[in-house]
């Protein structure tokens, strides 16, 4: 009997979480979006302030005034408020966004790959129409479309994104339907749908997870960006792009206004990024050991 | 003769696409018939490009063939239902070559030996678990493993896995396909001498097909030499190592390095030439450019395998028929 | 013992470093390879061979790897004390290499017949003519057939045995050739075009007069092949004798246990059931500083677990580690 003694199991995602510890980048990324996800969902216990309540009187006092730890805007709403409510609603568009790209994307992307020949030439011929389009103007056009609200927004950015996760998946897909590990199942006499999703999937997917946690702070920027041009959320609704957008003639008077939304968003777009290049390294199994 | 299997006039092709876009006709199974007694080791030797592992999964039936009938205990598979297919599937199975890439990397042990049982709804949790720790011991697995994934395990572990995979629903056909190739020789063995020992136990037959001489001689007991999609000889395993008769066959066994060095390389008669493609095959009898015997006629038209003494069959001009 | 000694490896120690430790890889590694003479290194997978033959290359990766200790002589002078400098020069010109897989270690971009003309103009003064031409004679002389076009052809559009061919006609275009590492040339390839490349290698190496490293797991290959022949397992060198010698004589237990498992042996002709070893190799992780093979070995003594047996000697040319060797042929065992 094959008597090797074997190193005790940790599990796949144990042994992930214990790489993920060990990627200072990686960590760093998922501390600062831990905090803003703190931040989100106890916004009504942390929130100093009601994010609609104006105070005429106390209207664009600078950070660290009385009562007011990053000051008010120019309608005397507290900030520091306004960016703990307004990062509820950021991080529910990334996340939802990158939930209907993934959606669209991986349903694309697994069918593409699996069954290939001339239903991967359709699918893969209108993904790259999309993708010859700009982005953003692509977004843009889907928001004018469907009218502008924050909903429409998430769709049009879910949809815009979508084709980014159809061709990682699709690649990757493409590249696991060859194993032999997956002929042998399908010598076992494995349905399509079993082999697609339970077999293939799991393994494909590394590539696209990573890709959706970058996808999470682009569509927090894009968000930001459609509710500067009055495409998504709307007044007085506290969104970080929009409080960029309805602020930005105080950039020489009133400085914070525009400037910490912008930080907000950069901070939280860094995080996910962050964490995203960890995950690249940490889910590719030629990295690991 | 009372045959488990009957593949009859096998072939299939492949288009295969060059850089520019010009479709070429593979022809890698190219008329191949061959029959399997229950319980039988029948191995198929051949160097790469010679279409033994097509052969391999079309018997399978993982590809279809393009023409050709294959037949199951006297049926027909062609006027099989659907459910009659899906009971086939249990009764062949297949054992892969790379043991890294034949398990799904993301599935325990165990649920990887009992997806056969699963896909076939053979049985309930309970007795799932008690067959995966069964047949997990059977082939030498510590069961106290069958929660680890593949990873974990060393090559030979884990062709005890794929064995393991392939034995759990009691198959009656078993393909080996390079099975050890890529194990070391002190764990070749050992997997060897483990597929022997259930086949006894057992009593399922086996097509063993593999690159390696060697390995096909000691293990089967009736022996295919394959060259470019045809079937050059066929014989039991005694009478093909004491008389060969088809000239690639003789060049196998020249060509072949045996553990002993009174047998310098020096000494031998080897062939030349490459291995010509198989998108390309030379008009005739396939081996004619390499053959030190061929003739006009070897180059004009391609010998039938035909029985040259009691059970002993080639493709050759000149085997003396 | 070897009086015109190409290549002398003493107590060569390698280790790498991974996450889970420090892996020693080599371990208190000698040898010798005399001028003309073939050796070669037998074992299974991480067994150290190919480490070794990186080594004499220095091309192990550094870190993770670390050569520890030891020398590596090269007709006298030491290769560990060479500067990066000096080991380019040494590289493809005394000391060429071929690998298992000849389609990575050609530029894909290249002719073959530029490739091997590089190798010339790199250590030689002449005009690219005159290297071209060369080329085309040498790829005449590993017997490709029509050299001229092939030499105009890229990697990807030779078959498997035509491009170990090349690989090797671009070892010899060095103008010195002492020793090539050949390292498991012919594992990728069909047993009619082996069995080509390997009588290649043997001619070749008559003619020029070089020494030849060759690393391989096929036991079959030595046979035919080698002039001496050491067997590595788990790091160590166990056992360490002329062909003739390790086929007919082999005294450690390992060395007898990988002749009996291949299944072309002698011994398993008609026989129900291979001989085997049974378990698999230690991890270099745990492994202490007993025998590696004591826990597969049937001859194993308490004293195996504890220290690693020193060199004994079994004739003037034959050394092998065992405390418990197996007891020497008297007789021949040929069939």
């Amino acid at each position: 009997m094959d008597t090797k003694p074997i190193p005790a199991d940790p599990g796949f995602w144990a042994d992930s979480w214990h790489q993920l510890k060990r990627n200072r980048a990686a960590m760093a990324g998922l501390l600062i979006i831990a905090c803003f996800a703190l931040l989100a969902i106890f916004a009504p216990l942390l929130a100093p302030h009601n994010p609609l309540e104006q105070v005429i009187a106390a209207r664009m006092s600078p950070p660290l005034s009385s009562g007011h730890l990053l000051g008010t805007d120019d309608l005397g709403r507290d900030m520091l408020s306004r960016l703990i409510y307004g990062g509820r609603l950021s991080l529910i568009i990334g996340i939802i966004s990158v939930s209907i790209s993934l959606i669209l994307g991986i349903s694309l992307g697994i069918v593409a790959g699996y069954f290939g020949g001339w239903l991967d030439k359709v699918i893969m011929r209108v993904i790259d129409i999309m993708l010859a389009f700009p982005y953003i103007l692509l977004t843009i056009v889907i928001v004018a479309i469907l009218g502008p609200s924050l909903m429409n927004a998430m769709v049009a950015i879910g949809i815009s994104q979508m084709p980014r996760y159809a061709r990682v998946l699709r690649a990757s897909v493409m590249a696991e339907r060859e194993q032999d590990y997956v002929m042998a199942e399908r010598a076992l006499g494995t349905s399509n749908f079993e082999l697609m999703f339970r077999t293939i999937l799991p393994n494909a997917l590394a590539p696209t997870i990573v890709q959706a946690t970058l996808g999470v702070g682009e569509a927090i920027l894009s968000s930001a960006g459609l509710s500067f041009l009055g495409l998504g959320a709307q007044p007085p609704t506290p969104e970080w792009g929009l409080m960029i957008a309805s602020s930005k003639q105080f950039i020489t008077s009133a400085w914070w206004i525009v400037t910490l939304p912008g930080i907000a968003i950069l901070l939280a777009v860094l995080g996910f990024n962050l964490l995203g290049d960890g995950l690249r390294d940490i889910l590719d199994p030629r990295l690991r050991d | 003769m009372n045959s488990l299997l009957i593949a009859q006039n096998i072939r299939k092709n492949f288009t295969i696409k060059d850089n520019q876009g010009r479709a070429h006709l593979l022809k890698a199974v190219d008329g191949v018939s061959l029959d399997i007694a229950p319980g039988e080791i029948v191995g198929i030797v051949g160097e790469s490009g010679c279409g033994k592992s097509t052969l391999g999964r079309t018997i399978l039936r993982l590809y279809e063939p393009d023409s050709g009938t294959i037949t199951w205990k006297g049926k027909n598979l062609n006027s099989f239902s659907r459910e009659e297919m899906k009971a086939l599937r249990k009764a062949m199975q297949m054992i892969f070559q790379d043991p890294f890439s034949s398990l799904n990397p993301r599935k325990k042990v165990k649920n990887i030996i009992a997806q056969p049982l699963l896909v076939h709804k053979a049985d309930s949790p309970e007795e799932t678990a008690r067959r995966v720790e069964a047949v997990m011991k059977e082939v030498g697995l510590n069961p106290a493993y069958k929660r680890r994934y593949p990873h974990q395990f060393s090559g030979g572990q884990r062709q005890r896995i794929g064995i393991a995979r392939a034995l759990i629903l009691e198959p009656e056909l078993i393909v080996c396909d390079e099975a050890v190739s890529a194990l070391d020789v002190s764990i070749q063995a050992q997997i060897l001498n483990l597929i022997l020992d259930l086949r006894e136990k057992h009593g399922f037959a086996t097509l063993f097909i593999s690159h390696d001489l060697a390995v096909v001689e000691f293990i089967a007991e009736r022996i295919l030499v394959m060259y470019l999609g045809r079937i050059v000889e066929k014989a039991s395993k005694t009478s093909l190592t004491e008389n060969p008769l088809h000239p690639y066959t003789r060049a196998l066994f020249e060509a072949f390095p045996s553990a002993n060095p009174s047998r310098r390389l020096s000494k031998k008669h080897i062939v030349m030439g490459d291995v010509p493609s198989p998108l390309n095959p030379p008009s005739g009898c396939h081996f004619h450019p390499r053959c030190p015997l061929a003739d006009e006629k070897c180059r004009q038209s391609s010998p039938p395998l035909s029985e040259v003494s009691p059970g002993h069959w080639a493709a050759c001009w000149k085997s003396g028929v | 013992m070897i009086s015109n000694e190409l290549l002398k490896i003493d107590a060569l120690c390698v280790s790498f470093n991974t996450q889970r430790g420090k892996v020693r890889a080599v371990r208190n590694l000698s040898l010798g390879i005399a001028e003309g003479e073939t050796l070669a290194l037998v074992g299974e997978s991480g067994c150290g061979k190919s480490v070794t033959a990186h080594a004499i290359t220095r091309l192990i990766p550094m870190p993770p790897g670390l050569i520890e200790s030891g020398s590596i002589h090269f007709r006298g002078s030491n290769l560990l004390s060479f500067s990066e400098k000096q080991m380019r020069a040494i590289r493809g010109s005394r000391i060429s290499m071929i690998f298992q897989e000849p389609m990575t270690s050609l530029n894909p971009v290249f002719t073959i017949g530029a490739q091997i003309a590089e190798v010339f103009l790199a250590h030689s003064k002449m005009s690219k003519q005159n290297a071209h031409t060369k080329a085309v004679e040498l790829l005449k002389l590993v017997k490709i057939p029509d050299p001229e076009k092939r030499a105009k052809s890229y990697p990807h559009q030779l078959s498997g045995g035509m491009r170990q061919r090349a690989m090797i006609a671009m070892a010899l275009a060095s103008p010195n050739p002492g020793l090539m590492i050949a390292d498991e040339p012919t594992t990728a390839l069909d047993v009619t075009i082996q069995a080509q490349v390997l009588r290649l290698l043997a001619e070749l190496k008559e003619r020029v007069g070089m020494g030849l490293l060759l690393i391989t797991h096929d036991m079959g290959v030595v046979a035919e092949t080698a002039d001496r022949v050491a067997v590595m397992y788990a790091g160590r060198k166990v056992e360490d004798a002329p062909v003739e010698e390790i086929f007919t004589n082999p005294r450690h237990p390992y060395t007898l246990g990988l002749l009996g498992c291949q299944p072309s042996a002698p011994a398993n002709r008609g026989a129900p059931r291979l001989t085997s070893i049974g378990g698999s190799v230690p991890d270099l992780l745990t492994l202490g500083e007993g025998c590696p093979f004591e826990n597969r070995c049937n001859r194993a003594l308490p004293v195996c677990r504890e220290n690693f047996p020193s060199a004994a000697a079994a004739g003037s040319a034959h050394t092998y580690y065992c405390h418990n060797p197996e007891a020497p042929q008297t007789e021949e065992r040929r069939s």
